[in-house]
């Protein structure tokens, strides 16, 4: 007893000395992960910041060395791209075909996205609940064939589409996006489905429904944020497709986002306002949706690929 | 599989329906008949393609049998292209899986801003890899690129650096940007496997007395190791088949500096118009894929044992 009282002022000093250590490794700590928190921002924000920047410059001002850091705001760039919608003037260079190229992708995604949803339900709902010939392996011949590159599919569409007549035509386009979008959209929606507690069919099942009417009034409402995801998942991938979009679509009159945006490229010209407002322009719809998807796209990639 | 009775149960025929597996068939055959025929055949045609000699805008076909994939292995562009291919699918592979999981690291602590930051954080992966080539392009320029600008009045430099001298430059820009765009998404997978990991294991170790570093290698990493598989295929996928920013900043040059497998296969096809050749190549680019994917999947999923 007596020795135990002798020894605590020295273990409660030994402690204290301890936690002052252990505090100052916290700090130590602390700062490292500000640090490298404010690194990351910086890296991630900069690119951002230096396209804004110099889409706001006039010409002159993007030309200047060393950049201004804080221009005086211009929007001649802006003009230049959506200038052309008013005026409704001939073609006279790639950032005329911006505009158009927005309208063109905006409605090859949009179908893609239905198209996606469409198909990809019925069989996600197929390969979770139904047994079929094929029901159980089905599944995973569609998710090995994810690494079926475009790149495989480049000659024979162009060969194909080309004797059919749809090369240069939005319909050959949105047939080559259907291809690499489907088999991904169907994974997901079924690991979507096999989400959905069974119950709720039998219910429906037991009070009368036919299967149709058990699908499009139970299963289908319920499924809605995950219809909605592919979607849009569908409808970005098409819309960033530059591989498909320049060979199988390459006249100016039906051409697409991508090689639009591509066509702004030219250092000669030292353009940088208008190829940074244009890519700007063209990255809002991508921009939002990926702030609407996050979640939901990573808990979807997660489950399609964890559920055998 | 456990609800496949329950199931069977569920769609249970009955009086004026259908059997369930024609059920199932008919649901599912617009999607099948769909990837059939834009998938599955179109492969099967290139490899018909493969096996001629065809020139763009030229309905003749001569059929060569293998001569086309004996003269790409032969063609000199091969291994070069093959070579700095595999090596740009690694550096993005590495940099996406590493700094990919120092962000999601950072992400499972509490700190302000924490809301903002990853928000800001998933941004990059909006922009198509056209915008990243351009973007970066134009940050790298020597003369009026931001970035020499930014060095220069930091005081970092004293010349402006020119970053695109050689082809292997480029390579490394173009492989940056690619890290930049592929890091949130591979941040946000590895956020949501970290967020899973067992509280009860990781204080069992502490207990243990393992330090932060081992408990990070011993505990974190086997736990989330399917999702490192996902991103490990996911990013060299995408490090494999990186071609708009070639095709825009470079072109393949300067000479044949920055040829990869896919900017060689494009420019076989549809500028030096031989769509026989171009077919071989994007197969054995397929093929190549096919052998990686098996072996990361086979080489990850081993460890399992350990």
């Amino acid at each position: 007893m007596t020795a135990a009282t002798a020894i605590a002022p020295a273990i409660s000093a030994k402690s204290a000395q301890m936690r002052q250590r252990r505090e100052r490794r916290r700090r130590v700590r602390k700062a490292l992960r500000s640090a490298a928190i404010i690194l990351f921002l910086v890296w991630i924000v900069a690119p951002f910041y230096f396209l804004l920047l110099v889409s706001f410059q006039s010409k002159a001002d993007s030309l200047s060395t060393p950049p201004n850091w804080f221009p005086i705001p211009d929007f001649s760039n802006y003009a230049r791209i959506l200038g052309r919608a008013l005026t409704n003037a001939p073609i006279s260079g790639p950032p005329d075909l911006i505009l158009p190229g927005i309208v063109n992708s905006a409605i090859v995604a949009t179908i893609t996205g239905l198209l996606n949803v469409v198909f990809g339900s019925l069989a996600g709902y197929a390969f979770a609940r139904l047994r079929f010939p094929g029901s159980r392996r089905l599944p995973s011949v569609l998710l090995a064939s994810q690494m079926v590159p475009a790149f495989a599919l480049l000659v024979p569409y162009y060969v194909v589409l080309r004797r059919l007549g749809l090369t240069n035509t939005l319909t050959g386009v949105i047939i080559a996006e259907l291809s690499i979008t489907l088999p991904f959209t169907i994974w997901l929606l079924r690991g979507y489905f096999l989400g959905i507690p069974i119950a709720l069919e039998r219910a429906a099942r037991v009070d009368g429904c036919s299967r149709i009417q058990t699908i499009y009034k139970v299963v289908l409402p319920l499924a809605r944020p995950g219809l909605i995801a592919v979607s849009l998942f569908a409808f970005m991938v098409a819309w960033n497709d530059f591989l498909f979009a320049i060979v199988l679509n390459s006249r100016t009159d039906s051409m697409l986002i991508q090689p639009a945006i591509a066509g702004l490229y030219n250092v000669r010209e030292q353009s940088f306002g208008i190829m940074a407002a244009g890519s700007l322009l063209a990255a809002i719809p991508t921009m939002l949706l990926v702030l609407f998807l996050q979640r939901f796209l990573v808990r979807g990639i997660l489950s399609g690929a964890t559920k055998g | 599989m456990t609800s496949m009775p329950a199931t069977l149960r569920l769609h249970r025929r009955r009086r004026g329906e259908i059997p369930e597996s024609l059920f199932g068939l008919s649901l599912a055959s617009p999607a099948i008949v769909v990837t059939l025929a834009l998938l599955a055949y179109p492969l099967v045609y290139s490899l018909w393609v493969s096996l001629h000699k065809v020139t763009l805008g030229n309905d003749n076909w001569k059929w060569v049998g293998l001569d086309n994939y004996t003269s790409i292995l032969r063609d000199p562009l091969f291994l070069p292209s093959l070579g700095r291919t595999l090596t740009f699918a690694l550096i993005v592979t590495v940099f996406t899986t590493i700094v990919g999981l120092a962000v999601a690291l950072i992400l499972t602590e509490n700190f302000r801003g924490r809301a903002i930051f990853r928000t800001l954080l998933i941004l990059p992966w909006a922009l198509s890899q056209t915008m990243l080539a351009l973007t970066f392009g134009w940050i790298f320029n020597s003369t009026f690129g931001p970035l020499n600008g930014l060095l220069f009045d930091l005081g970092l430099i004293n010349e402006y650096i020119a970053w695109f001298s050689s082809g292997q430059n480029v390579l490394y820009i173009i492989a940056m940007g690619l890290v930049w765009s592929l890091v949130p998404f591979a941040a946000l997978l590895f956020l949501g496997a970290l967020q899973t990991v067992p509280e009860e294991l990781e204080r069992a170790a502490r207990v243990d007395g393992a330090g932060p570093i081992r408990r990070f290698l011993l505990i974190k990493v086997p736990w989330i190791r399917e999702t490192l598989l996902i991103v490990v295929i996911i990013s060299a996928l995408n490090g494999f088949l990186t071609f708009s920013p070639i095709y825009i900043l470079t072109g393949g040059g300067p000479g044949t500096e920055t040829y990869l497998l896919s900017w060689w296969g494009y420019r076989t096809g549809f500028l030096d118009l031989d769509l026989g050749r171009s077919a071989a190549i994007f197969y054995v680019m397929t093929m190549l894929i096919a052998v990686l994917a098996l072996a990361t999947v086979a080489g990850l999923g081993r460890r399992r044992d350990i």
